[in-house]
């Protein structure tokens, strides 16, 4: 299952961040966790893995422009992982045109909202662009 | 949908550059909500926003403890966005344990119910979210409703399929997934990809907890896969850069992957062909990165299917051929995948051979640059080692260790310390190799790796005089490594004698070469080579004045164990005779055979970091070996988390250890002092004729009458006892108590079960009972068959107070302890009955004599019948001073046998007349028995 999503900037801000249950990862220890990862994840250049180990959680990671998409998981296909980091963001594209900073920033509710949609508590609900768009009024 | 006031803080935020201006807008904002919500009187847009801007702050990373009663009241709303804003509320800012949780319930309820089905998405969002108990219990039966529902729409299904998921990972016991499997299955066939996603995981879970009962599945998976893969049936929005519903084909296959391979060959085939498709489908030139990851995506689970299956199928050959492409990959996410899934290949494979192809390619994947590559090769190379290969990987491994990463060493040390010793076939080129190791090393060697080392050499003679050499070598090099000067201390002390002939090995040679390095060692260390030093002592008398010199001056140390130590050895070297000495320095014996304290090691460190897999890095006999170790803990775990249910007996005599004795010799533990006896059968069997403790009649024979009592006291120990007896079963509660002053260790006990009699303790006794504090063990009996020896309990421990101690005594369970009384049978239907069951062979009689000086007491008799759960009838035999009682005894499987008897006093001569008659003449042989010993003797 997906543990946890995290969407960071290149200074290692969190700016969206969705853990789902049960979790290992204690409620006051996820923002130091969060850096942790953050930094490692930026660190890590072109040439290497996008899917590598991080304190016994798989991690999947791809990187947008200025915005760093992190996803923990364990027990599941690591290529699948990537792949679904690469669909969560088509689906923003289009609800939110273009997926920066910014914009995830002034559409936070949004973004949940979508997430939610794709991911229901770490399971992946639906694969399907059109349909992942919510009803939004 | 916009606000304006949220648009300007977020803008203030960011405006913010530095930390202290961020924390004092975040205040004044704060401030400013708070006195809002106190005023009260806002709208539904009012409150939305606000809410809104609370919601931005905690995902900051800002602690928010007001709000939520605003976000309760916006779920209420009738407008969806307010709605919306206050579940996106409540799953952030609640948890499951949160009291306000209750407040929401209702208003989830209520909207799960509602026509609305947008509304029923946002309340199955809340629940699977931050469902709790009180959740799971009151909405589980509505989120199951809207699952299988005809009338839901499929976006709310597949909600509503994962929601149920979140409930049953938290609370297994509310939902009742066994009922519902036809239903949830049939469900996978559902034409919307997005349903059958979300089924096919719910599926998931529930076939993992409930194998048996979701066994359908695998059928329903298959059809999917093939429908996809074959009849390319889909709507076509699923297409993913080329490629159908990655997602779901990988979560099909992994779930056939938590199945046995199928028995029926056309399944079978089906599989393959499937496969094949994947694998042929592998073959197009992607057109872009997505399209390469979700092809490998499916291609490798699809690969991790087929090795599951079967590793020597023709699928998996062509996949070892993909994957040895893989390897060597520019891509490094394709690499790092390639190298997993060849170690599971490897893990697997019958043969190695295709793997060996890729050997080179392997071994460079040593020094790739991501350090996750490089932990994958390792561990391919770990599992594809094998004794053709052996030498090159070893040496390839240390070679590399040398510049490995710090974080990796200390399992590479383990890892090679295992082949070394698994693929050796000539001793000298083990110790080489383990020194070698050892020496390079340095920090990163485990204390397991040098008591192993230590273990291998003591064991085996051939290598000591080789071992003891090639140490003292090492030694003699300027290096200063630890480990190194403690294995050369203990083989030395232990074999030095073997080399003391050859030359530059004389004695003062090796004590001078040892003693060089005493002063750098830790006080450890040093504390070992005192000890090897007094062995030398014992070993080379010419020395002694050298050694003595040391021990003397150590007598002065500071640290008490050196001190003491010192002060021991110096006794003992200068006694008058040399007899003493010698006995303690006697030839260490040989260590126990056991497993591995090195793999036991590795395991454990995989355990803490690896997620769960099917299968563990290490070759096929270590996967054979974990399924084999997980079986038998899974039994084990079924029979202590079902303590009211009995297990079936096992086929042979078994014994109820404690358990935890077992655990223990998992431990490492150089010494061998655990026991071993326990786990070997053969020893049982001998055992079993060991004579019981004296002193432990009184006890046995007065609780077989009583439910409660002292069974057993020494000057140590006391055991108390206490037990209930329902039909066939009983339960007794064992008390031990520590006399002493001393805590007593290695506390365990060890209970006698047969087929006939099973006893099975639910958890295992504490290992360690503090001075004067008693630990309790609980045991479960039950009858299945007539016996006749009751069960013994085996007890050992060792205290400072006693030293090791051993105990064996017998448990008061007899034949009787299954016998309900029964009190209301009249004259008539009692001498019916006995003259229905007869005389010989049913009948038992005896004629015996009372063993009591003073005469037969009526009274005392009286007792003992009734201790024996007879039920005495009064009335029924004319002579009032004859007894005669009546009972039945519960035998589990072998039925209930009524059981009647007659004892007749005859008070002049001091003589009984004891008759016993039942349908079995088991019973009635052994009902004599008991009661004329306890007659004879007792009364």
């Amino acid at each position: 299952m997906i543990s946890f999503i995290l969407i960071v900037n290149k200074q290692s801000q969190t700016r969206f961040s969705k853990y789902s249950h049960p979790c290992t990862i204690q409620h006051q220890q996820r923002s130091d966790f969060e850096l942790g990862l953050s930094r490692e994840c930026i660190q890590r250049e072109g040439h290497q893995n996008y899917i590598f180990n991080y304190h016994g959680v798989g991690i999947a990671h791809r990187r947008y422009a200025s915005l760093y998409f992190i996803l923990g998981f364990a027990d599941e296909n690591p290529f699948a992982m990537l792949e679904l980091i690469q669909f969560c963001v088509e689906c923003l594209e289009e609800q939110v045109d273009r997926v920066s900073e910014l914009d995830i920033l002034f559409n936070l509710d949004k973004v949940h909202v979508i997430m939610d949609e794709i991911i229901l508590n770490g399971m992946l609900v639906e694969s399907n662009r059109k349909r992942a768009a919510p009803q939004m009024t | 949908m916009s606000m304006r006031g949220l648009t300007v803080f977020i803008a203030d935020i960011r405006n913010c550059r530095v930390r202290e201006l961020e924390e004092k807008r975040i205040n004044k904002e704060m401030a400013n909500i708070r006195s809002k919500f106190k005023e009260g009187n806002l709208n539904g847009y009012q409150k939305k926003k606000y809410v809104c801007k609370l919601l931005y702050m905690y995902i900051l990373g800002w602690d928010i403890d007001f709000g939520h009663m605003e976000a309760v009241n916006l779920i209420a709303s009738t407008k969806y966005s307010e709605k919306q804003i206050g579940y996106l509320a409540v799953t952030l800012l609640f948890h499951e344990n949160s009291d306000l949780v209750r407040l929401v319930v209702n208003s989830i309820k209520k909207d799960l119910d509602d026509m609305n089905e947008i509304y029923n998405c946002l309340a199955l969002h809340a629940i699977a979210n931050i469902g709790g108990r009180e959740m799971a219990e009151t909405l589980a039966l509505d989120v199951h409703r809207l699952l299988i529902s005809p009338t839901s729409r499929s976006f709310v299904q597949k909600k509503a399929a994962l929601t149920m998921l979140r409930l049953f990972r938290k609370h297994p016991d509310v939902i009742p997934a066994t009922d519902w499997a036809d239903r949830v299955i049939a469900l996978m066939d559902e034409y919307d990809l997005g349903v059958a996603l979300s089924v096919t995981t719910l599926v998931m879970a529930f076939a993992q907890t409930f194998p048996e009962e979701y066994k359908g599945c695998y059928v329903k998976a298959l059809q999917r896969l093939k429908r996809i893969l074959i009849d390319r049936d889909f709507s076509l929005d699923y297409i993913y850069y080329k490629v159908p519903t990655p997602w779901l084909q990988v979560k099909c296959l992994r779930l056939l992957q938590y199945y046995p391979p199928p028995e029926d060959a056309a399944v079978r085939n089906e599989i393959n062909e499937l496969l094949q498709v994947i694998v042929n489908n592998s073959q197009d030139t992607p057109k872009n990165v997505q399209h390469n990851n979700a092809q490998n995506a499916v291609l490798f689970e699809a690969i991790n299917l087929a090795i599951h299956l079967d590793s020597n199928s023709q699928i998996c050959m062509q996949a070892a051929v993909l994957l040895g492409r893989f390897i060597s990959s520019k891509e490094t996410n394709v690499r790092y995948l390639g190298l997993e899934t060849m170690a599971h290949l490897a893990a697997c494979a019958d043969s190695l051979e295709p793997i060996k192809k890729h050997q080179e390619t392997i071994i460079m994947s040593l020094r790739d640059k991501d350090i996750s590559v490089r932990r994958r090769g390792l561990d391919l190379l770990y599992s594809m080692c094998d004794t053709s290969n052996s030498k090159v990987i070893i040496s390839e491994l240390l070679r590399y260790l040398q510049i490995a990463d710090y974080t990796l060493r200390e399992e590479m040390v383990l890892k090679i310390a295992i082949l070394t010793e698994k693929f050796a076939t000539a001793y000298s080129w083990y110790v080489d190799i383990i020194l070698q190791l050892i020496s390079t090393a340095g920090d990163h060697v485990g204390e397991e790796v040098w008591f192993r080392v230590v273990q291998i050499v003591t064991n085996n003679e051939d290598l000591q005089e080789y071992a003891a050499k090639t140490v003292l070598n090492y030694l003699r090099s300027p290096q200063y490594n630890e480990t190194m000067i403690k294995v050369g201390g203990y083989i030395l002390g232990e074999f030095g004698h073997l080399i003391a002939n050859s030359s530059g090995c004389s004695p003062i040679e090796q004590f001078t070469a040892v003693h060089s390095k005493f002063s750098l060692c830790s006080l450890q260390t040093r504390a070992l080579l005192l000890t090897t030093y007094v062995k030398f002592v014992n070993l080379f008398p010419e020395i002694k004045s050298q050694v003595l010199t040391v021990f003397n001056q150590y007598r002065h140390v500071l640290d008490s164990e050196l001190q003491q130590r010192a002060c021991e050895y110096m006794a003992i070297s200068t006694l008058p005779t040399d007899d003493m000495l010698q006995t303690v320095c006697e030839e260490m014996p040989p260590f126990p055979e056991r497993e591995s304290t090195l793999v036991i090691k590795l395991n454990q460190k995989q355990g803490d970091t690896e997620d769960k897999r099917v299968w563990v890095i290490g070759g096929k006999e270590a996967n054979l070996e974990r399924r084999e170790s997980m079986k038998a803990r899974m039994s084990s775990i079924d029979s202590i988390s079902t303590p009211t249910s009995f297990t079936a007996p096992e086929p042979r005599p078994a014994t109820t250890t404690n358990g935890n004795s077992h655990m223990m010799s998992a431990e490492p533990d150089l010494l061998g002092l655990d026991d071993l006896s326990i786990s070997t059968p053969n020893n049982v069997q001998l055992s079993s004729n060991d004579v019981p403790t004296p002193g432990f009649e009184p006890g046995y024979h007065k609780l077989q009458r009583a439910a409660e009592g002292v069974l057993f006291e020494d000057m140590h120990l006391q055991i108390g006892l206490k037990s209930e007896y329902h039909g066939h079963l009983g339960r007794l509660a064992l008390y031990f108590g520590n006399k002493t002053g001393a805590t007593l260790q290695n506390f365990t006990t060890q209970i006698d079960s047969t087929e006939a009699l099973t006893v099975i303790s639910p958890t295992p006794v504490a290992n360690v009972v503090e001075a004067r504090s008693q630990v309790q063990q609980l045991l479960n009996i039950e009858c299945n068959e007539f016996f006749r020896e009751s069960p013994g309990l085996r007890i050992s421990y060792t205290s400072q107070a006693t030293g090791p101690q051993r105990l064996f005594i017998k448990l008061p369970v007899v034949l009787t302890k299954f016998m309900e009384p029964i009190q209301s049978m009249d004259g008539n239907s009692f001498f019916q009955r006995w003259k229905q069951i007869g005389g010989a062979p049913r009948e038992s009689q005896v004629v015996f004599k009372s063993g009591s000086q003073s005469g037969i007491s009526i009274e005392s008799v009286r007792n003992i019948l009734d201790g024996y759960r007879f039920g005495l009838l009064d009335d029924v035999d004319p002579n009032p001073s004859n007894f005669v009682g009546a009972g039945v005894v519960h035998g589990g499987k072998a039925g209930k046998v009524g059981a009647l008897l007659r004892l007749e006093p005859n008070m002049e001569q001091h003589m009984y007349r004891l008759t016993v008659r039942t349908t079995s003449e088991i019973v009635s042989e052994e009902l004599r028995i008991i009661l004329e010993r306890s007659l004879t003797y007792d009364a």
